[in-house]
């Protein structure tokens, strides 16, 4: 009897701190953008270009009457562009939508929330406000990214070199 | 087109207005106000009460209307882009509904042009002229003193800003003899300059759309819109262009620019339509010039040997001094191009062998008396016969006069 109660409160425990993850891929490396932040996931984006942008900047698209402007990951982390049509996610910021040029989006991983570890010490400083953490997973480690500090408005503020 | 600005549309009347008390009056009476507070209300708040939900003076009301939704409906719809609606009204003597609606949300015509293999739109408040230079000409045409490019406008030189090299300075870029250049003649806060683009797309209506700040920042962009197929464009401010290319310019240099600004506009005296009659070269005053029609020589008919045209049951009496027409009545298909002009009170038209171009003349005075010349304009450094639209005979009529046209119309059609 005791067991069974001991059982189910650690099940009600474990739900509670579940987190559901979307998974992106640029080239070999693993983000996770938290599911509650995105709106919509675009796939095979093709960005207009804006001459003179800031270097994070991918362009801009044309979603549902507005126009987003396109933070790549790509060019913010430093990584040599790729020519193949690439995925967005369509992200809300107290800012407004913004959306986030990656390789190509994955699964969604259900986390426990305990699994989450904080950047560590040793990550520079201009990539720390960038990523939240990262989870273990079994073979890799799936990193966090910021949506907050993601947002163009807050990149364009605070340039990262 | 700074931020903040907006876009105001003013409409008024001069009926009764609409008079405070009778407001406030029904406000109390659907308990949309405590008396309390309609006492301390100045007339310019009860007049905004018009905008409260469940508003209304109807006396009756009906499946649309007195429901008290319409006033609401505007300013709730209003607000929700930006906009604010205000209400001045004075009793007996009209009122004003002014509704100020954010530029951003604006829809202004713009000209779609190409560079960098993308599409721009460039509003066309600013644009005064295309010219195209084709790539055999470009060499010849565009004139440079040392990287400044120029170009030679009607006599006048006009400083160049190729796109294409403004907005990727490190790019490689096909030389302008290699290519089609479109020179976009612009006219931004007093800055004449040519913007040359790669290429030409249709004008369009456009919607203006706010860029995020990070690409506010780049200053040369106003907006960003969604054309017609579904493509993006980024807007382009031409007067931040203007300033942004610039910038390399010694002070002398702006200065001799800003004198050129004031002589061209000094010069800019009347516009003339220049055309070609039997050979010889006429000038038509623009500002007279209603349109240009190129019809077959057909529809010209005759009354007593005077040409004339029919207008949808009104007559036009066509001036035909080059003898274009005779030589086109052998052949009743070939199109004839006639020019109609307004003369007072009247149309005319004016039958031409072709429309050569615009241009503004300058007069001529008189040697020795300085008096102005009548009836000829320096065009194009050429002088040039200004058609004496008054000269063409008017309709045989009983008083000929520019009233009776309509009636004579009828008579004869």
């Amino acid at each position: 009897m005791s067991l069974q109660k001991e059982s189910l409160r650690s099940e009600e425990r474990s739900a509670s701190a579940l987190v559901e993850i979307c998974s992106v891929r640029l080239g070999e490396r693993l983000f996770g953008m938290p599911i509650s932040h995105i709106l919509e996931i675009v796939g095979s984006a093709r960005p207009q270009p804006v001459p003179l942008a800031p270097g994070f900047v991918g362009g801009l698209v044309h979603y549902r009457g507005d126009v987003l402007t396109v933070v790549s990951l790509r060019q913010l982390l430093g990584m040599s562009p790729v020519e193949a049509a690439q995925d967005i996610l369509v992200l809300e910021s107290p800012g407004g939508c913004y959306a986030l040029l990656v390789d190509s989006v994955g699964e969604v991983l259900t986390v426990p929330a305990v699994d989450l570890e904080p950047n560590p010490s040793t990550l520079k400083d201009s990539r720390r406000g960038l990523f939240a953490g990262a989870y273990k997973l079994k073979n890799t480690l799936l990193v966090m990214l910021n949506p907050e500090k993601l947002d163009p408005i807050h990149l364009g503020a605070a340039p990262v070199a | 087109m700074p931020q903040g600005s907006h876009v105001i549309i003013e409409v008024s009347d001069d009926g009764a207005g609409i008079s405070p008390e009778k407001i406030s009056n029904k406000a109390l009476e659907r308990g949309i106000v405590t008396r309390e507070r309609a006492a301390l209300m100045s007339e310019r708040e009860m007049l905004q009460m018009i905008f409260l939900p469940g508003f209304s003076t109807a006396a009756a009301i009906t499946n649309v209307s007195g429901r008290g939704v319409g006033m609401d409906v505007v300013r709730t719809n209003v607000e929700k882009i930006g906009g604010k609606v205000e209400l001045d009204s004075r009793v007996g003597k009209g009122t004003t509904l002014r509704l100020r609606i954010p530029l951003t949300l604006a829809i202004i015509p713009a000209l779609i042009v190409r560079s960098l293999r993308q599409s721009f739109a460039l509003p066309q408040g600013a644009l005064s002229e295309l010219v195209h230079v084709s790539a055999e000409n470009a060499s010849a045409a565009i004139e440079w003193i040392d990287n400044a490019p120029l170009y030679r406008l009607r006599g006048k030189l006009l400083p160049l800003v190729f796109l294409d090299h403004l907005l990727m300075p490190a790019g490689v870029h096909t030389p302008v003899h290699e290519r089609d250049n479109f020179i976009a003649v612009l006219d931004a806060d007093g800055r004449k300059y040519g913007l040359v683009v790669d290429g030409l797309a249709d004008p369009e209506e456009i919607v203006v759309k706010p860029l995020s700040s990070a690409l506010k920042g780049i200053g040369l962009y106003s907006g960003a819109t969604v054309l017609g197929n579904g493509e993006l464009a980024l807007i382009l401010d031409p007067g931040a262009i203007a300033v942004r290319a610039s910038v390399g310019m010694t002070a002398e240099e702006d200065g001799r620019l800003a004198a050129e600004g004031e002589a061209l506009s000094d010069d800019t005296g009347a516009e003339f339509l220049l055309v070609e009659v039997a050979g010889r070269n006429a000038a038509v005053p623009l500002s007279d010039v209603l349109r240009i029609e190129q019809l077959p020589a057909s529809r010209i008919e005759y009354i007593d040997y005077r040409p004339v045209l029919n207008f949808d049951g009104q007559l036009l009496p066509v001036e035909d001094s080059g003898g274009i027409l005779n030589a086109a009545e052998q052949n009743p298909e070939a199109p004839v191009i006639v020019v109609v002009c307004r003369d007072g009170g009247r149309q005319v038209g004016i039958a031409v062998s072709h429309v050569l171009d615009v241009a503004s003349g300058s007069d001529f005075v008189e040697a020795g008396t300085a008096q102005r010349t009548d009836g000829v304009t320096l065009l194009k450094n050429r002088v040039t016969g200004i058609v004496n639209l008054g000269g063409v005979s008017a309709l045989p009529a009983p008083e000929s006069g520019a009233t009776q046209w309509n009636e004579l119309a009828e008579t004869v059609g």
